[in-house]
């Protein structure tokens, strides 16, 4: 330790309010600096002096004697009940929560917040939103070269286009569903009365392939179901999510199922058995990020925002804020935890528009909520490591999983 | 103090047995008014604090929780945040005009002790309220840091950068009412 830290400890290093390794090397210094010392010495003098006014000052005076008797009068006019009136119960303890009213309020607002989130519409809406901005971006041409296409908010893999296509055949639509455990991204390909639907899943498990006819696709088994569906009617039951164009041919609808890496890719179309095939084969890896702006026709114009926005819900936002929450119980310091508790929180709503997520987006700032109450009080500082403890589990259980 | 005795008579406080509640009064009422008082500087003011202290104190006795904090720690905060309203609500009346520090501080006509005495107690009457607290809290009350961090509410480390400001302070205005002609230091006071 130098000087200038010794000097800043010396004050509790004399109400002996320091740790044991801080005190030896305080002690250590002192004996060695003689200027140390000599402040030291000073300020036990000032100390003193200021001790003893303060307590001669005090004894100077004392209660009055009436004082009961007077305080009983007031004492008896008191409702028998002594419920707190409204203000004072505004004031810590909040209905015997170590809560004044405005925190309760903030915790009141935190947690309806949260309600809001879980209904399936808001988290819907909130999922897409984050997903657009958050999330990864990929593009591909179509097999001719004549258009390009983007596609965001799926970042667990990457998909896959066709770079063969029968002749007439466009990009019809694009869709998608991302959730903790599955994302799913659907690409639609058609001319006049063909259609080819391409959805590729990662995420779960691979289940078994189906039952139906093995082929050999890119030197791994693929599963061709000929007529999967014979109707729309069939098509729709089986396929509750697919969208029915009244102008196909839905009579022979065939299935074919393979995987690619930890890729599962479902193609429905219907087109005969090697038209399928063939086109695959010809799958190949979109390219990641997005179409320069010129040739989407307008760009977002989010630039520096958008990148901050990608920074507060992803890793880098709830990492910094548990290293604030950390620093915070460190120093015991309110501001510091309350910045974690902030930095947790769109990380947190990411979360609870996941389907699976949303017990832990709820929890999570619930923790370090606690984490940062218990900065401020010394009393309570155990239970905020624990906190901290389970929310940084929290993270890292998720950081595992999603890798 | 005895404790046990303490939690009895909160306990008998409670179920509103005011006998109870004269015992708790009697063992705290000079501490509770002594703060009041250096941190008023008026004993009918202090006086005024002391009734209000306890008659919140007992309003509140229900949501006390032993557990939690020591009962001394929870009626100091009552009454150091009654005082510092109180503060708050007269704060024009005692921001004097600066001429007056002067002939006070300048110790020409008094000698010795009285006169050092009269120049601490300037300078700790121009702390800012929360230094001051800190001070009161710690070298008449004798708290921990720790009771103080639970009394005010603030984190230790506060308690601690508070407590040092407060000393440097009491210093810096000291030295400069020693040199005559110096003003008494408030404008070095350096606000949180
Ligand atoms: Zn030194």
């Amino acid at each position: 330790m130098n000087c200038k830290e010794v000097n800043g400890r010396l004050l509790s290093y004399i109400h002996g309010e320091v740790t044991p390794s801080e005190k030896r090397l305080i002690t250590a210094h002192l004996s060695a600096c003689l200027e140390c010392t000599a402040k030291l010495e000073s300020m036990e003098s000032l100390e003193s002096r200021v001790r003893r006014h303060i307590q001669q000052r005090a004894e100077r005076v004392a209660a009055p004697a009436s004082g009961w008797q007077a305080l009983q009068a007031r004492l008896d006019k008191e409702p028998v009940s002594r419920s707190n009136g409204f203000l004072s119960a505004l004031r810590p303890p909040f209905f015997g929560l170590p809560l004044s009213g405005w925190q309760f309020a903030a915790a009141a607002f935190l947690v309806f917040l949260a309600l809001f989130t879980l209904t399936p519409a808001a988290r819907a809406q909130m999922q897409a939103q984050i997903q657009q901005i958050a999330g990864g971006w990929f593009n591909f041409s179509s097999p001719d070269g004549q258009s390009q296409a983007e596609i965001g908010g799926f970042s667990a893999f990457t998909p896959y286009h066709a770079t063969y296509l029968p002749e007439g055949f466009q990009l019809s639509g694009m869709g998608g569903s991302s959730a903790l455990d599955k994302e799913t991204i659907t690409l639609g390909y058609n001319n006049q009365e063909k259609f080819v639907d391409l959805a590729q899943s990662a995420g779960t498990p691979l289940e078994a392939l189906p039952q139906g006819e093995h082929l050999v696709l890119n030197g791994s088994t693929a599963v061709f179901v000929e007529d999967f569906a014979r109707s729309a009617q069939e098509l729709q039951e089986k396929i509750p999510a697919i969208s029915i164009v009244i102008e196909y041919d839905y009579t022979h609808t065939n299935l074919l199922v393979w995987d690619m890496g930890e890729i599962r890719l479902q193609m429905l179309s219907n087109l005969p058995k090697d038209e399928m095939v063939r086109i695959a084969e010809s799958l190949a890896p979109m390219q990641g990020g997005r179409l320069p702006a010129a040739q989407t026709g307008g760009g977002s114009g989010w630039g520096g925002l958008e990148f901050l926005i990608i920074l507060l819900f992803g890793w880098a936002g709830i990492a910094l804020g548990l290293v604030l929450a950390t620093l915070g119980l460190l120093k015991r310091s309110l501001p510091f935890g309350i910045a974690g508790l902030l930095l947790g929180l769109p990380f947190s709503f990411y979360l609870l528009a996941t389907p699976s997520g949303w017990p832990f987006g709820l929890s999570l700032p619930l923790l370090l909520g606690v984490s940062a109450y218990a900065c401020s009080k010394p009393g309570r500082l155990k239970l905020g490591w624990i906190s901290l403890i389970l929310a940084g589990a929290i993270v890292l259980g998720i950081f595992v999983l999603t890798r | 103090m005895n404790n046990m005795e303490h939690i009895q008579w909160i306990r008998r406080s409670r179920a509103g047995d005011s006998r109870a509640f004269a015992h708790l009064y009697e063992a705290y009422k000079d501490l509770v008014y002594r703060t009041a008082y250096l941190l008023l500087d008026d004993p009918a003011e202090a006086q005024d604090a002391l009734q209000e202290t306890f008659l919140q104190a007992y309003r509140a006795l229900n949501s006390y929780d032993p557990r939690r904090s020591a009962f001394s720690t929870w009626l100091y905060r009552i009454t150091v945040n009654h005082c510092l309203n109180r503060r708050r609500a007269r704060r024009p009346l005692v921001h004097l005009p600066p001429a007056q520090f002067e002939s006070i501080a300048s110790p020409i006509d008094l000698e010795g002790e009285i006169s050092e005495n009269l120049q601490l107690q300037r300078a700790l009457e121009h702390l800012s309220e929360k230094l001051r607290v800190v001070v009161v809290l710690r070298y008449f009350l004798d708290l921990s840091y720790a009771e103080m961090a639970e009394v005010l509410e603030i984190p230790l480390g506060t308690v601690q950068s508070r407590l040092n400001q407060a000393l440097q302070n009491l210093r810096r205005a000291l030295q400069a009412a020693k040199q005559p002609g110096e003003n008494f230091g408030l404008e070095e006071e350096v606000s949180e």
